[in-house]
């Protein structure tokens, strides 16, 4: 092997660091697809439940959550090894957040006390977008599209939808987060 | 550690699978697909410089059915890990002493 310059070792370690970040960028995108797409078809499940079938809709929430939560906790230990020391402490701490940001949904609809469904539907997209937004200004800029779409259908659909909104909801909601896992999955590692 | 050149793992697409590959922890593996994706290259470069990691005993490969569809996966083995951390120690102390290695 030829003698190796700096300059020709820091394009080296320049490479390594590139391809260290791809796939950083390619294994957070795999989990955080998973996340999108189980969520996406559990809220559109339960507001299309909730549109068919509203006599179900008390435990179809529930229920649906509970399944949710279940597989997300599942979902973290089958996906974390994956990653590093680093990145798997971090899984935790998102875990964590989204859970926080549910907690403080219920403490602020509590608060506010919201005399309608389509009021509720508002402040929780409207939360929803803020943490998807958040989420994505730190990591991965589709994040920062789907929350700005769920915040803008969840403000338009109560004031455009009148007999079909939950059907609307499901879509605009579900369908979005179901689109943005879609589009990570299918994206991968390409920057 | 031994400081020096490792030319095996210095070439560019070896270097970068081995970045990649070191990137997860222990017994995690990549799909071909998603390491050709990382790399940006084609199957059969991809092919060719894991079959020389392999002969190495850098990394480890794997090929498997999942629903009747072929699959290959590659890992880094704890041979690999320490050539390629020697090799960034190497680079790294050529840009330290600013001497050619």
């Amino acid at each position: 092997m030829t003698d190796l310059t700096p300059a020709d070792a820091s394009a080296a370690l320049h490479d390594i660091e590139r391809a260290e970040q791809r796939t950083y960028r390619a294994i957070f995108r795999g989990i955080t697809s998973d996340f999108l797409l189980l969520w996406g078809v559990a809220i559109g499940a339960a507001y299309t439940i909730t549109q068919f079938a509203p006599r179900y809709a008390w435990i179809a929430w529930p229920a649906l959550q509970l399944v949710g939560w279940a597989l997300t906790v599942v979902l973290v230990l089958l996906r974390r090894p994956r990653l590093s020391a680093g990145g798997r402490r971090r899984t935790w701490q998102w875990l964590l957040s989204a859970l926080a940001m549910v907690v403080f949904g219920h403490l602020l609809l509590t608060m506010l006390d919201p005399v309608d469904y389509r009021q509720e539907g508002l402040i929780w997209s409207l939360i929803f977008a803020f943490g998807f937004t958040l989420a994505g200004v730190w990591t991965e800029p589709a994040l920062v599209a789907c929350g700005l779409a769920v915040g803008a259908l969840g403000v338009m659909i109560p004031v455009w939808t009148t007999s079909f909104y939950f059907l609307s909801m499901a879509a605009a909601w579900g369908g979005v987060q179901i689109a943005c896992g879609l589009w990570l999955r299918l994206t991968g590692a390409r920057s | 550690m031994t400081v020096e050149a490792n030319p095996l793992i210095h070439q560019d697409t070896r270097l970068r699978i081995m970045a990649a590959l070191n990137r997860l922890s222990g017994p995690a593996t990549l799909d071909f697909t998603a390491l050709k994706a990382i790399l940006e290259t084609t199957d059969g470069n991809l092919g060719t410089h894991l079959d020389a990691l392999e002969k190495a005993g850098y990394v480890a490969i794997e090929k498997l059915f999942e629903a009747r569809r072929p699959k290959t996966r590659v890992k880094a083995t704890p041979s690999g890990r320490r050539a390629f951390a020697e090799h960034v120690a190497y680079l790294r102390s050529i840009i330290a002493s600013g001497e050619p290695g």
